[in-house]
């Protein structure tokens, strides 16, 4: 008997393999040889921007950024919108995106947000994820953090100061968005802004299954914002579509946006109509720029 | 705006898709239906799982498992299951049960009815984690010569019911099932369809099931039971 249970426990042994979901968490399978802006031609976020939100060459800098994550160097795109001479007196927006594509895709977001307040009102920054675009590596929880930070770096290096610096995560960017902001690495950002954040790892398995399967049982990945934004104590300002059809205002928005009681000043926005990566539109793209302003300002 | 929004929140899917997965492998095939006799030994073997809509094109989850059993009495058996679809996720599942008849066959009664109770328990290599979830169910069948035919119900509880840090608060997912089973003297080959979770909605979630309304998902599964 002792023989056969041990020959069950060493072929349950054998057959039980390594195949996890981490890689699935990134979705960065549109190869590109060069970034073509307003000439994108592919699915867009916000595909209905007007063309009047044109952001002129003088405004435009791509840029090649050395990010490291704990050794691992990369070399990742990332692009500002604004006059790189007067960094040190802007407010900047470091827009990270979604876990979708490269920056093509998010090209006409970066373009409302630099027309916030009117053209060149703020700065804004966007990257590439490492394995992302033209981005360098592979994308993992960590590089993510590591490629924001290669920003930072950057907009420090360049004058910016901590009073003007606002991170916006949207979707995936709110990982790191989050984790940067709660734990100031480089320098302390002033605001956070989310829209349509996820509130961990655990809260999508638990979404997805209506049961409490650990995420552990399909991922490595232990991105929790539900935790992490407990520690924060600058303003956060939270958008999130009432209709999101992704990740689900009750199980992720919402308990990102109650689990941080020392935020000072927080609000949030739940706009009905809206699913996951369409609020802006929803919302108006003047009403959702003047919010994100009036939210900048106070 | 719709078609872009719908691309897009693919963006996701893969890697939730698979959350569904590992829960709906507890939707598995019904197995042994009626009892085996006293002494005797069985095994089966199924594949199948929900249907989804993916990629514009409906398709089964590939789920799979393997489950023995063996009859304690003339009217009972026990049975004791490994899902290999989670096993090779680093997670490990057993499943152990019971099954009974509870109304046998006879003379005057065509339609039997089994009843079946479970013990799914699961832990991970990763971290440790452990989950128990109990599953409760029956059948009637009824047998047309060497076809047996059956329809049921059965449902997995939630055992960390309530706790403030779950997302969910639902403690139950119900299945309905229907099925058939050739009664060969040692191969028995079935088919049957389950509607998963009919009381919850499939809108708005990051897997497009194949659902009625739009609720639950339905599954199909092939198994194959071998007698020793």
């Amino acid at each position: 008997m002792k023989k056969q249970f041990g020959i069950l426990v060493s072929l349950t042994l054998l057959l039980s393999s390594c195949l996890r979901l981490d890689s699935n968490f990134f979705n960065n399978s549109d190869k590109i040889s060069s970034y073509k802006w307003d000439n994108y031609t592919g699915e867009r976020e916000i595909p209905n921007l007007p063309l009047s939100y044109h952001i002129p060459d003088s405004l435009f800098h791509e840029l090649k950024l050395v990010s490291d994550d704990n050794g691992n160097k990369a070399s990742i795109s990332a692009v500002y919108l604004g006059d790189t001479k007067t960094i040190a007196s802007d407010t900047v927006i470091l827009y990270c995106h979604g876990n979708k594509f490269h920056m093509d895709l998010y090209w006409n977001r970066a373009k409302l947000l630099a027309y916030t307040g009117g053209l060149g009102r703020f700065g804004v920054m966007m990257m590439d994820y490492r394995g992302y675009g033209l981005s360098e590596g592979e994308p993992s929880e960590s590089g993510l953090q590591a490629d924001v930070i290669a920003c930072l770096k950057w907009l420090k290096e360049n004058g910016l100061k901590s009073e003007n610096l606002i991170i916006y995560g949207f979707s995936l960017g709110s990982a790191p968005a989050t984790k940067l902001a709660v734990e100031n690495p480089v320098m302390p950002a002033a605001k956070l802004v989310l829209e349509a954040p996820f509130a961990s790892a655990q809260a999508l398995t638990e979404d997805a299954a209506k049961l409490s399967l650990p995420a552990s049982y399909f991922t490595n990945i232990k991105v929790d914002n539900e935790s992490t934004i407990r520690n924060l104590k600058i303003p956060f300002c939270l958008f999130h579509g009432r209709d999101d059809d992704f990740l689900r205002y009750e199980a992720h928005g919402k308990r990102v946006f109650e689990a941080c009681p020392e935020s000072p000043g927080k609000e949030q926005h739940v706009v009905p109509g809206a699913v996951h990566n369409n609020l802006p539109a929803v919302m108006g793209f003047e009403t959702y720029s003047e919010t994100l302003l009036n939210f900048i300002r106070k | 705006m719709q078609q872009a929004t719908v691309f897009s929140t693919h963006c996701l899917r893969l890697f939730t898709l698979s959350l569904w997965l590992f829960l709906l492998y507890g939707c598995a095939p019904s197995g042994l239906v009626k009892p085996l006799k006293k002494g005797e030994f069985a095994a089966s073997a199924h594949l199948g799982g929900p249907m989804i809509h993916f990629a514009g094109a409906p398709i089964p989850i590939p789920l799979s498992g393997l489950e023995g059993y063996y009859g304690l009495r003339n009217n009972l058996s026990f049975s004791a299951g490994l899902g290999l679809t989670s096993l090779a996720f680093g997670t490990g599942q057993i499943s152990l049960g019971i099954l009974s008849d509870l109304l046998p066959e006879t003379e005057s009664r065509k339609i039997a009815v089994s009843g079946f109770v479970k013990a799914h328990c699961m832990m991970d290599r990763w971290e440790g984690n452990f989950r128990f979830y109990p599953e409760t169910g029956f059948q009637a069948y009824r047998q047309f010569g060497k076809h047996r035919f059956y329809a049921g119900g059965s449902a997995w509880f939630e055992t960390r019911f309530p706790e403030k840090k779950r997302v969910s608060n639902n403690f139950w997912i119900p299945m309905v099932h229907t099925g058939w089973q050739l009664d060969g003297q040692k191969w028995q080959p079935s088919i049957e369809v389950k509607w998963i979770a009919p009381n919850q909605s499939s809108e708005n979630l990051v897997v497009d099931y194949i659902a009625p309304r739009s609720k639950g998902a339905i599954g199909i599964y092939l198994g194959i039971l071998r007698k020793f």
